[in-house]
């Protein structure tokens, strides 16, 4: 009952920081358009005035894009050259905005305040940094060590009889694979979370008694963390089904989508903010 | 009355006799009868070859040619690898086993007893190299007279490769493709491009496949008992065991430039009848349950080439699907065999066993029947089947989604065609003319595939569907078990062209052809400006310098507005077409003007009171060989609907992909 108790927790700490939640979404939409909006006009500049542009409302067209991207190349590289740089910015903000997150949710008490949010962004930023730094490496460690499992039995038609060994081998490595990572981001969260409880100097700490926390409440906090991972399939399953049910090649269907896909992005920031609060409800409760 | 009776049953039993032994479909020049046993121990074929080869021309042979192809792979140094350098697989294969491979002839002798071993030696007609072994000659004692044949026997041992250019083993699979020392091809004066009579028996090179001389085939392949073989023809009796833990397999075809066959213990055979021609299916354990696309397809493939073409001649199709670690020996053509690929790890969607099957179906009309020379002109072959899959696979499957049609990306086989020639770095780098081992950084394959499919489509666009389907049923009416070149081919074409459309193409399509067979040239056109301006009326000081004529919109008698519109189109490639271009006004009115695409530059003006809404070069998509289809159309007022869809679609992603990095803080 633990978990239902955080994960309600969770979903109530998301409501009582909805200006977080959407100072969030704005953030995200704002870095997003700085690459949109050159791509729009890009788009309009380059094929604005083409009749092609009628292919680009029926479903995807193969020869179009193709036409697009070549002819097109320098132009592109350079939007999507853009884009990974804004990615990229965007991640190391994202770092900086998690340290108010964790300390507006450690706050039960208080509303939420723009001030604290500023505060604890500033104070978190290099631990939370490191922490990213040293989980990002744990992250590659484990795919590298999968990747290994999986390439060592071979895959090129000299070494193995059959492609079946190869969907077995998938079949075997993959779920297990999914589990260690998502076990290495669970303790990340509670890493997180001790950082901000205890502010200690050294996040080894942290990090080790992240460790010890998920070890001990395993069950606990794995279950919850499946209950929001449930919860960020659901809100994709209505976002997926809501945008496949129509067709948009007009302007109010383009409207429709735009708004179904921003919808699906609120709520994406949602399943974020309630993955750190659940946690952290769960964290309070059982240390 | 009874003996008139019995004379009638004696006339028809005559003619039906007659009538049951059909013609040959071939002149029947290479005629071979092979015993080969398959050693598994030591990856040896140890075999026997009877040749029958009769002198097709009015000139005296001295010698006979052969192609050893196994000895392309018989040493670092072959023309083979010298083009192609060691595959990185069969690097290690060596490493590990020395594993090169070989064929020898141990004797030679004719009818007569006479030694022909004696005098054999190798030559390089390609390349000088020495070190290739790939082509045999064979001096005659006793030349071969005009019209007359000449019967050897001869020995043979080949050791068998590791999986690679669709022949070779790899653990218990094994797949017999140029296997054997195959006699080269004769051509006397007048055939093809041949001054004077002689061998057409090019080395082994690393691009391009074969080019055969029909004949008939007996082969008795012995195998281990446990084996199953899969091959070439029909079998004329059962497998017969030897007793000694082996079995013969006996195959028999006729008219025929080639004889492949496949033998492993795993084999699953199943079998389909299409209006009397036996298809035999050889497949895997793990692959049986893609037997129903095969037999979906085929037939509809077997249907479409009845109808536009005639009905398959042989009695059999046999397709091999070989395993995955048999990869290497698939997608490849054969006379009344064809190997294709499949694979449990592709989902549905893509199309790759049903494109196979017809690519590779389809060459057994075109090179397995019109027995083109894919060494020198691989298009011919390669390009008309790859243009024919298209056709096939579009008119099955829809043409945006005949290649792929997986969670919402699709692509259709004709437009991959396309982009996948227009993809290259470099699209003008060779033209389609060029011997296939001649064509630099690695360009074979997309000039000879894609570009022939892509202008092959233009050209049935521009003449029109019915005069191409006249001409290429001509073409192949014509040469088919004959040998010809794309001079033959141009021929065909510009004949039934100019006859159909005498006041369009009266000269023919050689324009066409110099451009897209015999030349590199680009085409891309585009319309670059769409203007729209109000008629000035006349202005200005004319008789009397005291009053000035000042200027107005002109109008009409009913106060309209005119306008001045023009449309200005621009020829971007070095190619050059005939071009419609369709000019719409925005009350609906619309106009298909005629360009014969020769200059750079051209304008459409008009006087109007509409303004022109848009115009369009190739408004009914003729002309796949544009390279740029973007710029074919221009709207005087920019439509941004689907950019703004792109743009929403751009934006959600990255807004994802931002949030999706952010996980691993």
């Amino acid at each position: 009952m633990i978990i239902i108790k955080s994960y309600r927790s969770g979903w109530k700490k998301v409501w009582k920081n909805k200006k977080m939640w959407v100072l969030l979404y704005l953030l995200n939409f704002a870095f997003a358009l700085l690459s949109a909006v050159p791509f729009s006009g890009f788009l309009s500049k380059s094929i604005g005035h083409s009749l092609a542009n009628l292919n680009m409302l029926n479903s995807f067209d193969y020869t179009f894009i193709s036409d697009l991207v070549r002819e097109y190349e320098s132009g592109l590289s350079v939007i999507m050259n853009l884009s990974v740089g804004i990615i990229l910015l965007f991640f190391i903000f994202s770092i900086f905005w998690m340290g108010g997150i964790l300390s507006i949710l450690k706050n039960k008490e208080n509303n939420y305040s723009f001030r604290q949010f500023w505060q604890g962004s500033t104070v978190y930023f290099w631990k939370l940094t490191r922490l990213t730094f040293y989980f990002s490496c744990f992250q590659i460690i484990i795919f590298g060590f999968f990747a290994f499992l999986f390439l060592r039995q071979g895959i090129s038609p000299f070494e193995i009889k059959s492609e079946i060994s190869i969907i077995k081998s998938i079949a075997i490595l993959l779920p297990i694979y999914i589990s260690f990572a998502i076990i290495i981001f669970m303790i990340q969260d509670y890493a997180k979370i001790h950082i901000v409880h205890d502010n200690r100097k050294l996040i080894f700490q942290s990090i080790k008694n992240a460790f010890q926390f998920v070890l001990k409440n395993f069950g606990k906090c794995f279950g919850l963390y499946l209950f929001n991972l449930v919860t960020f399939a659901a809100f994709f399953g209505i976002y997926w089904s809501l945008s496949n049910s129509f067709k948009s090649d007009s302007s109010p269907t383009i409207a429709l989508l735009f708004i179904i896909g921003q919808s699906f992005i609120f709520s994406r920031i949602a399943v974020k903010i309630l993955n750190l609060g659940s946690a952290m409800e769960l964290y309070h409760t059982e240390s | 009355m009874k003996y008139k009776l019995f004379l009638l049953f004696l006339l028809f039993t005559c003619l039906g006799f007659q009538s049951s032994k059909k013609a040959p479909l071939s002149a029947q020049i290479a005629n071979y009868d092979i015993r080969v046993k398959l050693d598994i121990n030591q990856k040896k074929l140890i075999a026997h070859t009877k040749l029958v080869w009769k002198n097709p021309s009015a000139d005296t042979v001295s010698d006979l040619q052969f192609h050893l192809y196994y000895n392309a792979f018989k040493n670092s140094e072959t023309t083979f690898f010298s083009e192609k350098g060691l595959p990185s697989l069969f690097k290690t294969s060596l490493k590990d086993d020395c594993n090169w491979s070989w064929v020898e002839i141990q004797n030679m002798t004719d009818k007569y007893g006479n030694n022909l071993a004696s005098n054999m030696h190798y030559i390089q007609p390609d390349d000088d190299n020495k070190s290739d072994q790939t082509v045999l000659r064979v001096p005659l004692p006793k030349p071969v007279l005009p019209n007359e044949s000449i019967e050897i026997e001869f020995d043979w041992i080949g050791k068998i490769p590791k999986t690679m250019i669709r022949t070779g083993h790899n653990m218990d699979f094994y797949f017999m493709a140029q296997w054997y020392p195959k006699v080269g091809v004769y051509e006397p004066a007048g055939m093809r491009y041949a001054e004077k009579g002689g061998w057409n028996c090019h080395q082994y090179h690393s691009s391009g496949e074969y080019y055969g001389e029909f004949g008939n085939y007996k082969v008795d392949m012995t195998v281990p008992e446990n084996y199953m073989v899969g091959s070439s023809g029909t079998q004329p009796n059962p497998p017969k065991n030897n007793g000694d833990q082996t079995t013969t397999w006996s195959f028999e075809v006729n008219d025929v430039i080639d004889f492949a066959w496949g033998a492993s213990p795993h084999f699953v055979e199943s079998k389909m009848n299409w209006k009397g021609i036996k298809i035999r299916l050889l497949t895997y354990p793990e692959h049986v349950h893609f037997k129903e696309r095969y037999f979906s397809i085929l037939p509809q493939a077997l249907e479409f080439f009845e109808d536009n073409f005639e009905r398959y001649p042989y009695p059999s199709l046999t397709i091999i699907a070989p395993p995955f670690h048999g990869l290497y020996t698939g997608g490849m053509e054969y006379p009344t065999l064809i190997t294709t690929l499949n694979s449990c790890l592709l989902p549905t969607g893509v199309r790759s066993t049903e494109i196979l099957t017809v690519h590779e179906f389809v060459h057994q009309y075109f090179q397995q029947i019109v027995g083109t020379n894919e060494m020198e002109e691989a298009w011919m072959d390669e390009g008309i089947t790859n243009f024919y899959e298209g056709v096939i696979m579009d008119k099955i499957y829809g043409e945006k989604s005949s290649t792929i049609d997986f969670m919402g990306i699709k692509a259709g086989n004709a437009e991959s065609d396309r982009v996948s020639y227009f993809n290259m770095e470099n699209p003008a780098i060779a033209p389609n003319s060029l011997n296939s081992w001649e064509f630099p950084g690695g360009s074979y394959h997309t000039i000879q595939y894609s570009k022939s499919a892509v202008w092959l489509n233009t050209l049935k666009k521009i003449v029109g569907e019915k005069t191409f389907k006249e001409a290429m049923k001509t073409y192949y009416f014509r040469w088919k078990f004959k040998h010809p070149s794309a001079k033959d081919f141009v021929n065909v074409i510009n004949e039934v062209v100019a006859k159909n459309h005498p006041e369009e193409f009266g000269d023919g399509m050689n324009w066409f052809f110099q451009q897209v067979l015999y030349g590199t040239e680009i085409c891309d056109y585009a319309i670059s400006s769409i203007s729209n301006n109000n008629k000035i009326t006349s202005s200005g000081i004319f008789d009397n310098l005291e009053e000035c004529e000042k200027s107005e919109f002109a109008k009409n008698e009913d106060d309209e507005e005119i306008f001045i519109s023009t449309v200005v189109v621009q020829r971007l490639g070095n190619m050059t077409l005939p071009m419609e271009i369709l000019v719409r006004f925005e009350d609906g009115k619309e106009f298909l003007e005629k360009w014969d695409g020769i200059a750079t530059m051209t304008t459409f003006s008009y006087e109007s009171t509409q303004k022109i809404e848009c115009a369009e070069i190739d408004p009914y998509h003729k002309i796949p060989l544009d390279k740029n289809l973007l710029n074919n159309s221009f709207t005087s007022k920019p439509n941004l609907s689907g950019v703004r869809k792109y743009v929403n679609e751009f934006l959600f992603w990255m807004q994802n992909a931002m949030e999706g990095l952010g996980m691993l803080i």
